[in-house]
């Protein structure tokens, strides 16, 4: 029969626990490591096995359970070495190991022919043994392989190529070990079998060491199991050795062999055990739930505090500091969803960019949020597919937050946020009960984020412009003019940008065009601004900036830089509806005023100046400007002739280089301003048609002579050279300010009224009214003009076909407003050139 | 991120598979998604660099489409001035190595192109995906492992394949045959015998090298029947059997030894033009199929073979791939100035041959460049292999140019140059790229206006030739055959054509059908 003892209990005991651990490390992972481990637990367990069955009464014989025992007990050394090189990154000294394996195999053989241990014998509850020489071989062999893989840890720590918290715990163990074995020669002290507890612990200690650093990712249900086992086993190992040792007191000692003596005896030591029992189910829950009652605390807390908040920022601070407290991590940085990215709002790190760090709606992690519901740990990241397309600033951005894990925000199915964590402080791993944590406390944040989300858009929508989300008239109001109360500010300087001819732009692209371009322009000027400059939609197509506390000469170039990127951005492009630029005029607060109604005025005025010397500049406000206003603008008259010049002398070319069509655009010119003023238009627009028809061929410079003087038809290909002359001018016309308003017109000139035209193709009255003029008057000067395949129309012929095309080609008013002026004689008093055909 | 060696040594087969090989997983929409977004980046990068502006002119690049609309398609002439005087400052990302090659047929005589940070490692994650595959039988197998022997047989640094050694280092443990250390001492040529003896000796698991020089090192090894050859003392047990074995073959059985009697290949990688042709001997040789793995120096990888070796995978991450469809190239050929027209991966079609244009991603230089290689889409997916990529086959560099064996680039200027050179009063000719059954040669057609002897004239281009392009010289000595065919053509032929076919016949590589011609004449 087994009788338990004090001798044999702790060999049990070992075993059971060897058994738990093999247990875990089978159903874990299976890398070279836990291989490795297994090994070594399976040696352990062949040893306890042998050990306890040596000191029971278990036939065949003691000896025989001794060489079992030795079986497991001679291999311990070279599998230790073998473990420890594992985990130490080390596995190329394979030799070493296989000479271990086969000296330990010889010692075996040599044990079963009893050369290790000559004797072992356990009578009448006593254990002893006898060694041989073959136990002195392997002291020797033993300590150094089991001493070579305590100095590989300590060495390895010690250049610090290996951390101490992650082998820590492994070197205490490795050193229990070599002491047990040393003790072991003594046989007085060896029967009791303190080596083989030292070896319990240190595979304590290891298994602990492999849960805490996650050498192996340990299978949650197991693990769970294990704190509630490791309990029940630490108690039953007390309460037995109290027992056993009392009974073997009060029967051996004192005599007292009544069993209800005993218990009655006993039973206060139970009792007075309760207090060790409590604190021993602390120590494991803290061992395996390592700060769950301290998580919950901080759950409780941030709940209280974000249900009597509803600011935002508040709100997702506390969340950081939550999750900071609860799992000790190193940062903690949340972004939230605005309209097109997810932008950091809140980090524990105080050197956070938060202009930098966002990650855009098409970025694969949002993306793979979008489909997944889990957090998405670093590691996942490096090796999936799905993160191939990562730019390399964005792994920059996520390497900058030390990102180990990323939990995502979740409210009703929509991704509003994401939550990234970085490793823990004291470089441990996450367990598997932190993330769950994670998710519960993100899961209890999302709706309350949410509904803070939405009262601060509602906040800030009240503030800003819907189109350019930039702040609004009035909140610029209210802030400049607490700026100015409260003193904020020594200086400050006030920029007004004023778009250049936008409604010129807007009667030609339509208001929907206008919206866009006034987008761009508010992106520009967000693009080139400092978070502390204050950007505001003024209103129309006019914006404001206020730049405090600097130099006014700052002022100045940063709002000069505004300027300078529109029109390198639209004025500079290749693209034609690219025309726009805007002027900027600039006071100073208090230079130039003390309050705001004096900044904006003289800001407008400096506008002014701007505006009347020719557009797309930037002027800063001073009186002496104001002055000269006048006679500037007498100066501006002059430059403007001379440059009208230069475009009579450009358009008097493109005449030239096609002899038939000499004289075509003075004519056209002519006869677009006789028609505008006959269907009673502003002087104005007479004045810009008349311009146009001067200017509307213009680009036809940049046609191939071979095309534009082709006798007879053109090939298709020749035709679409043809038709790119329309661009052309406008790309022309748009670089000279005082000509911006000729734009629509010409760009009009080769529509038709039935949509049929190009470059746009617009129809009816979407095509400008004066580029309908302008359209039928090109028309007319063509037809009659001699080819050199044909003859020019007669007037009555061209009259005929002026009507024929009547509202296709033509606008129907104009046209026959233009008949009339051509049947009564009208037209054939202006001066018009090389028109032998009706002249 | 973990290392290769690391996931090797904790046995983590799946999430190497998953970290290397999962694109092969990605549809072509997937795989399309990738190539857009980090074109987007690369757009970024370029916005900002002054090559970038260059290519970019006046216009606003915000898509993608965009960039195809806007952006000019380019040779290195674009790159030459930046590039060649190493001009980092105008480059989209600072290079850390600067990879060399020739430049055959260019304005000067070599080639550079920058490799940032980035790009060497991806472009290292990319020759170790070729590697794994090239260890693979089927789909997420393979047996590649830490401490394999490598034989690498590949030019040495500047150029792009001596880097893979060293920055292999990094990613996992090789034992390099000879180690990178003992390489350097050694020429190129010593370097391919030391290493191969030491293959004999302790074994090899991994080849890597042009397919015609394995070709080469394999029939000489078959061939040698001096008996003179040293015996070699095995390094390890495994060998000393395959020796034994091998002595007993060759010498008391008195049969061919073959390299495969000695050499059990884990993989074999071959890179080169000529890949295909050689394919059939390598395996008869060294009893394993080499997995071919296409890329140059200014693309860096852009295609793997697959386990089944069944047509070319693209790399979703390295270059923004373009087509040029061959009838555009085609039009490119007659109009001189045209534009060709490029389609997209998800564009191209079974069966049709395209020019590839490549834009490097990840910070590179190159823009909607055209490396000047041409491809065949064998199908839409590999169904072998359970692909479902477009599947693509290396065809030849761009027509005007004759690459014998992956190393030669012969062009119209050096074979006009050796024949006037050779003085033999040939001034009618042609040349262009034929297949023996088993090698690519050059086959030389011309007017014998001063009847020579065809040995004479052999003799002479021949020699010339080798003075004129070390190259071709190479192809004699290394490859050890004659690649040069010589056929003479009537007299008056040459004339005939050009007023029968309103056009003379193009010096180099004229049509199959313009040859016969010619022939007929």
């Amino acid at each position: 029969m087994i009788v338990l003892t004090q001798y044999n209990i702790i060999p049990l005991i070992s075993f059971i626990l060897y058994g738990i651990i093999l247990f875990i490390i089978l159903t874990s992972n299976r890398t070279r490591l836990s291989k490795s481990f297994s090994m070594y637990v399976v040696a352990m367990m062949i040893w306890s096995l042998g050990s306890f069955l040596m000191k029971t009464d278990v036939p065949p014989s003691s000896l025989f359970w001794n060489k079992v025992l030795q079986i497991g007990f001679l291999f311990v050394p070279v599998l230790l070495l073998r473990f420890s090189y594992v985990l130490t990154d080390e596995f190329d000294k394979k030799k070493l190991v296989r000479l271990g394996y086969i000296i330990s195999l010889i010692l075996v053989v040599l044990s079963f022919m009893g050369y290790v241990i000559k004797e072992a014998w356990y009578i009448n509850g006593e254990f002893g043994y006898e060694i041989a020489f073959g136990a002195y071989i392997f002291a020797v062999v033993g300590s150094i392989y089991s001493i070579l893989a305590l100095a590989i840890m300590i060495k390895k720590t010690y250049t610090k190529e290996i951390s101490v918290k992650k082998v820590g715990l492994v070197i205490i163990g490795l050193t229990l070990v070599v002491i047990g074995g040393a003790l072991n020669l003594n046989p007085t002290i060896g029967q009791y079998g303190i080596d083989i507890l030292f070896n319990t612990f240190n595979a304590f200690l290891i298994t602990y060491a492999i849960y805490r650093n996650k050498f192996l990712e340990i299978n949650l249900v197991v693990k769970k199991g294990l704190s509630i086992s490791v309990y029940n086993i630490v108690l039953f190992i007390i309460y037995a050795f109290i027992v056993i040792f009392s009974y073997n007191v009060l029967s051996v000692e004192m005599g007292i062999t009544n069993l209800t003596t005993v218990v009655l005896i006993m039973s206060p030591i139970f009792f007075l055990l309760e207090p060790i029992r409590i604190q021993l189910m602390k120590l494991t829950r803290h061992v395996f739930y390592r700060g769950t009652t301290d998580r919950q605390i901080v759950l409780k807390e941030f709940s209280d505090l974000i249900n009597t908040s509803l600011k935002l920022e508040k709100i997702i601070e506390s969340l950081v500091n939550a999750i900071q407290d609860a799992i000790d991590t190193k940062e903690v940085n949340i972004l939230l969803k605005n309209i097109n990215k997810y932008e950091l709002r809140a980090s524990s790190n105080t050197n956070a960019d938060y202009n930098n760090t966002f990650f855009t709606i098409n970025h694969p992690i949002v993306m793979w949020f979008n489909k997944q519901n889990q957090l998405l740990l670093k590691t996942q990241m490096d090796n999936h597919i799905s993160f191939k397309g990562l730019w390399d600033s964005e792994k920059t951005v996520i390497s900058s937050m030390e990102t180990e894990i990323l939990v995502p925000i979740r409210y009703a199915e929509e991704l509003i946020g994401i939550v990234v964590i970085s490793g823990r402080n004291d470089e441990t791993p996450y367990s598997f009960e932190e993330t769950e944590f994670l998710e519960t406390i993100i899961n209890n944040a999302a709706a309350i984020i949410e509904n803070a989300k939405t009262i601060e858009a509602i906040r800030k929508q009240s503030i800003t412009d819907e189109l350019t989300k930039l702040y609004n008239h009035r909140y610029f109001q209210e802030t400049a003019n607490d700026w100015i109360k409260e003193k904020k500010y020594v200086r400050f300087g006030l920029a007004i940008i004023d778009i250049d001819q936008f409604k010129i732009y807007n009667d030609l692209y339509g208001h929907a065009s206008g919206d866009i371009a006034l987008k761009r322009i508010s992106e520009i000027i967000k693009s080139v601004s400092s978070t502390n400059e204050m950007l505001v939609r003024f209103g129309g197509e006019e914006f404001v900036v206020l730049y405090p506390g600097i130099r006014p000469e700052e002022v100045y170039r940063r709002a000069d830089l505004i300027r300078e990127t529109i029109e390198n951005e639209f004025l500079l492009s290749k693209d034609i509806r690219e025309f726009l630029t805007v002027t900027v005029g600039i006071s100073n607060y208090d230079i130039n005023g003390n309050t705001l109604e004096e900044l904006i005025t003289k800001a407008d005025n400096a506008v002014h100046q701007g505006k009347q010397s020719g557009r797309n500049k930037t002027i800063v406000y001073s009186e002496d400007n104001e002055f000269s206003l006048n006679a500037n603008s007498q100066v501006k008259e002059k430059i403007k002739d001379a440059f009208l010049s230069s475009i009579y002398a450009l358009a008097a070319t493109i005449d030239a280089k096609d002899h038939y069509t000499y004289g075509h655009s003075s004519n056209v010119s002519l006869l677009s301003a006789a028609l505008a003023k006959k269907a009673g238009f502003s002087d104005t627009q007479i004045e810009t048609v008349k311009n146009a028809g001067l200017l509307h061929d213009i680009g036809k410079v940049g046609i191939p002579e071979s095309v534009l003087s082709k006798p007879g038809f053109l090939t298709p290909e020749e035709y679409e050279t043809m038709k790119g002359h329309v661009v052309q001018s406008i790309n022309i016309i748009k670089h000279i300010p005082n000509l911006i308003d000729t734009v629509p017109v010409v760009i009009s000139h080769h529509e038709r009224y039935d949509g049929q035209g190009y470059p746009r193709g617009i129809k009816g009255e979407n095509i400008p009214i004066l580029g309908r003029v302008i359209c039928i008057a090109d028309s007319f000067d063509a037809m009659t003009t001699d080819r050199p395949y044909r003859k020019g129309l007669s007037l009555e012929q061209a009259i005929y076909e002026l009507r024929k095309n009547s509202g296709t080609q033509f606008d129907p008013e104009l046209v026959d407003i233009f008949i009339n002026m051509a049947t009564n004689g009208d037209l054939l008093k202006l001066n018009l050139e090389n028109r032998p055909s009706f002249n | 991120m973990k290392t290769l060696r690391e996931m090797l040594r904790d046995d983590e087969y799946d999430k190497i598979w998953k970290a290397y090989l999962g694109f092969l997983d990605l549809s072509i929409e997937e795989f399309m998604e990738i190539q857009n977004r980090l074109l987007m980046e690369q757009i970024e990068l370029l916005k900002h660099c002054k090559l970038g502006k260059k290519f970019f002119g006046r216009y606003r690049i915000n898509s993608v489409e965009d960039f195809r609309k806007h952006v000019p398609l380019t040779t290195y002439d674009d790159y030459a001035e930046t590039l060649l005087n190493k001009k980092s400052v105008e480059l989209p990302s600072e290079p850390l190595h600067w990879v060399q090659t020739t430049w055959k047929g260019g304005a000067g005589s070599i080639k550079l192109a920058p490799y940032s940070k980035t790009m060497v490692e991806e472009n290292t994650k990319m020759f170790l995906s070729s590697l794994i595959l090239s260890t693979s039988k089927r789909r997420g197998h393979f047996n590649l492992r830490n401490y394999d022997k490598f034989l690498y047989g590949m030019a040495p640094k500047p150029y792009l394949t001596g880097y893979a050694p060293y920055i292999l280092k990094h990613e996992i443990d090789f034992e390099f045959l000879p180690s990178t250390k003992q390489a350097e001492e050694l020429s190129f040529k010593n370097r391919n015998v030391i290493g191969f003896k030491l293959a004999i000796k302790n074994g090899a698991d991994l080849f890597y090298g042009v397919s015609s020089v394995l070709v080469k090192i394999g029939e000489s090894f078959m061939n040698d029947n001096s008996g003179s050859t040293k015996f070699i003392m095995p390094g390890n047990f495994k060998q000393a059997v395959k020796i034994i074995k091998a002595f007993w073959k060759k010498k008391i059985r008195k049969e061919k030894l073959l390299p495969k009697d000695l050499f059990e290949f884990k993989g074999v990688v071959c890179g080169g033009t000529d890949s295909d042709t050689y394919k059939s001997q390598i395996e008869h040789l060294f009893g394993i199929t080499p997995l071919e793995i296409f890329g140059g120096t200014e693309s860096a990888a852009v295609a793997t073979e697959t386990w089944s070796r069944n047509g070319l995978t693209f790399f979703p991450d390295v270059n923004y791939l373009e087509f040029i469809p061959e009838e555009e190239m085609k039009k490119e050929q007659e109009e001189k100035g045209y534009n060709p027209r490029t389609i997209l991966l998800d564009e191209i079609q079974p069966g049709n041959i395209y020019e590839l244009v490549i834009t490097k991603l990840r910070g590179g230089a190159f823009v909607r460049y055209r490396i000047g290689d041409v491809m065949k889409c064998l199908s839409l997916s590999n169904e072998e292999d359970k692909i479902n990529l477009p599947q693509v086959k290396y065809l030849d560099r761009v027509s005007n140019i004759i690459d014998l064996a992956g190393f030669t680039r012969i062009t119209k200027q050096i074979i006009g140059d050796a024949i006037k050179l050779s003085d033999l009063g040939i001034d009618n000719w042609t040349a262009c790229k034929e297949f023996g059954s088993d090698r690519p040669y050059i086959n030389l057609y011309f007017e014998n206006n001063n009847n020579h002897s065809l040995k004479v004239i052999r003799n002479n281009i021949n020699e010339t030739m080798k003075k004129v392009d070390s190259d071709y010289r190479d192809v004699h000595t290394m490859l050890g055959y004659d690649p040069l065919k010589l056929t003479i053509v009537k007299q008056g032929a040459f004339d005939l054509f050009k007023e029968n076919y309103k056009g003379a016949i193009p010096k180099i590589n004229p049509a199959k059908e313009e040859i016969s011609n010619l022939v007929e004449l």
